[in-house]
């Protein structure tokens, strides 16, 4: 059963899944069999890059760029981050040079209570760039299951900005998986939009392997209706000398539900660590929920650490402040709501999918505001 | 330019103004002095608008165009645009804006109500930049998030900045020297002594004397459990800055 290895993911770790509605779902109630049709009329919210790749309910419809599908574990045994099986369609990507990619997922035509799983490996090598924009779109008005799982290896010296936006339907849960290795003086960058999906839930686990290397993981999320999305992420310093810095922002609106559960561990030997994590929310009604559960493991003894979690509404300090300098109050509402986004949007390393992003956020969150 | 008579505000039902009268006239600069709680930090903001003090009883007129209207017609943003300024003890951070944007935005809503034309984006940087070395700011402030990762300094700086960009009628200066070093302090103090004028008014709060020894007011007033109990001239601060406030609190009691 290709679920099961999220079903194995709630056995393992029953109080990382403690909020989420998630663990409701009757997984094997879901069915695998895609079927895509290899129409090319993939919607590109993406900007023309010079590579691209397009897959239609997680087949490959397009791309120019060498791709692989992975058959046989042999194949990338050697990796520090790897699925365990191959049940799932896996696909490996190997950048030697530095490379800008975009990436479309579209989910079209689908029956009713589908699952649908990729893997998905990405290797920087040494001193190679990569910035990858993803968007993930569907079409569909049934309910279905979307599930990623995302391995990225960075060799020394290597970068990689990884932005990916989903704007999934409403009736559909989404699923990912995020699992890092990042080698000596390596940068790693990562946002994740979720704007869509009924029920979300997201894994990261990021590891320092060696010094020098940062780590940055950054999201923003639009909830609305009785959506409820689901964050579970570990920075894991193995080795000193290293960055990290996490930022979340989560806009709630209607009976939503938001959890962010962050946890920053630091190994015993790794001394001179530098780490933050800051989680927001902003809440628009009073039938909102959030649960924040920031998580400090510290085993060294000379690191600086911080975080923080804030919620908020909208009518707070902040408006009165604007006001207080002749801004109408919807204007103030205005501004707060949009900074609200543009604060962890401007993390965004590419201005036009940036712009493309900032003004789908605010567009959305104009609507709900009203 | 404003009278307040019998002023009494609560908040959730906690009595905090059991009677202000205060008159400030246009070229004047008063300091409201008290103890730590008395209520000075509330006057300020039911004078700007603040919607969690409930006015109860009495009344502020603020006279707009020569005519005293009753304030309580008016919300926060339009006391604004009337020309009252509250500096806060506390400014807000709102990461995501950015100072000039803010400080633009604010200018352009005062500038559009009193009917003058708006510079746009280009003159009014430079405007604002040519009020910086007065408080020894530096030009990345205005591209920072709104009072974001600011020292207390470098915020109360900032409330002076955008008091000199919007010119009011009327300031009121809540708390204005806490957290200052002084020099921070003097800085601080040259801003608003530079623009003191005949065509406006400022109120100080504070629970120090020290500010006085930079911004001299021509009224002191003592504001204790809700009321002013004693109010003078200049002199009035340094006898309080001899005896503390024991003696006047004594006389009442």
């Amino acid at each position: 059963m290709k679920n099961s290895y999220i079903q194995e993911q709630i056995k393992n770790s029953p109080e990382s899944w403690r909020f989420s509605k998630m663990l409701k779902i009757d997984f094997d109630s879901f069915t695998s069999k895609s079927s895509a049709d290899h129409e090319n009329d993939i919607q590109m919210m993406i900007p023309e890059r010079k590579n691209f790749i397009d897959f239609i309910n997680f087949e490959m419809n397009n791309s120019d760029i060498e791709i692989e599908e992975v058959k046989e574990l042999k194949m990338i045994e050697t990796l520090e981050s790897k699925p365990k099986n191959l049940e799932n369609s896996t696909y490996i990507l190997n950048i030697s040079k530095d490379t800008e990619l975009s990436i479309n997922y579209l989910f079209k035509h689908l029956n009713s209570k589908m699952s649908l799983h990729q893997n998905f490996i990405i290797n920087v090598t040494n001193d190679a760039k990569l910035e990858v924009l993803t968007f993930i779109n569907s079409n569909s008005k049934k309910e279905n299951l979307y599930c990623q799982n995302l391995y990225i290896n960075l060799s020394e010296n290597s970068k990689a900005h990884i932005s990916m936006v989903q704007d999934i339907d409403l009736h559909s849960h989404y699923y990912l998986d995020i699992h890092s290795n990042s080698q000596q003086s390596s940068q790693l960058h990562i946002f994740e939009g979720i704007l869509g999906a009924k029920l979300s839930r997201t894994n990261i686990h990021a590891i320092h392997n060696r010094p020098s290397s940062h780590i940055e993981l950054n999201g923003f999320k639009l909830l609305s209706e009785s959506r409820q999305s689901d964050t579970n992420s570990v920075i894991q310093h193995k080795e000193g000398h290293n960055t990290s810095s996490q930022l979340y922002k989560h806009f709630l609106t209607g009976k939503s539900h938001n959890i962010f559960r962050g946890k920053i561990r630091i190994e015993k030997d790794a001394q001179l660590v530098e780490a933050d994590q800051l989680s927001r929310n902003l809440l628009l009604s009073d039938q909102t929920r959030v649960n924040n559960i920031p998580m400090l493991e510290i085993f060294a003894d000379d690191v600086k650490c911080a975080h923080g979690a804030t919620t908020g509404e909208i009518k707070g300090d902040e408006a009165f402040y604007l006001e207080s300098r002749g801004i109408h109050p919807d204007t103030a509402k205005k501004m707060i709501t949009q900074a609200f986004a543009t604060e962890v949007t401007a993390k965004i390393e590419n201005s036009q999918f940036r712009d493309i992003i900032e003004s789908m956020i605010i567009e959305r969150m104009n609507e709900l505001t009203v | 330019m404003i009278k307040i008579s019998n002023l009494q505000a609560q908040v959730e039902n906690n009595s905090i103004l059991k009677g202000i009268n205060l008159e400030v006239k246009a070229g004047e600069v008063h300091a409201i002095m008290g103890p730590n709680g008395s209520g000075k930090s509330t006057l300020s903001k039911v004078i700007a608008g603040h919607p969690t003090y409930e006015v109860t009883s009495g009344e502020i007129s603020y006279e707009v165009n020569g005519k005293y209207n009753d304030l309580s017609e008016l919300d926060a943003y339009e006391r604004s645009r009337e020309g009252i300024f509250l500096g806060y003890q506390y400014p807000v951070e709102i990461p995501g804006i950015t100072n000039i944007t803010f400080l633009y935005e604010s200018f352009k809503a005062l500038c559009e109500h009193q009917g003058a034309d708006v510079m746009n984006e280009k003159e009014f940087r430079d405007y604002v930049i040519s009020k910086l070395p007065i408080l020894e700011m530096k030009e990345d402030f205005l591209d920072r998030g709104v009072n974001q990762g600011f020292s207390g300094g470098e915020k109360k700086k900032n409330e002076i900045l955008q008091m000199l960009i919007l010119n009011p009628k009327l300031s009121l200066l809540d708390e204005t020297d806490s957290g200052l070093d002084i020099d921070a302090l003097k800085t601080v103090a040259n801003g608003v002594n530079s623009r003191k004028s005949k065509y406006n008014a400022t109120v100080l709060v504070t629970h120090y004397q020290r500010l006085l020894d930079y911004i001299k007011p021509d009224f002191v007033h003592i504001l204790y459990q809700g009321k002013i109990i004693k109010s003078g001239d200049f002199n009035l601060a340094k006898e309080l800055e001899k005896t503390g406030y024991e003696p006047f609190l004594k006389e009442i009691n």
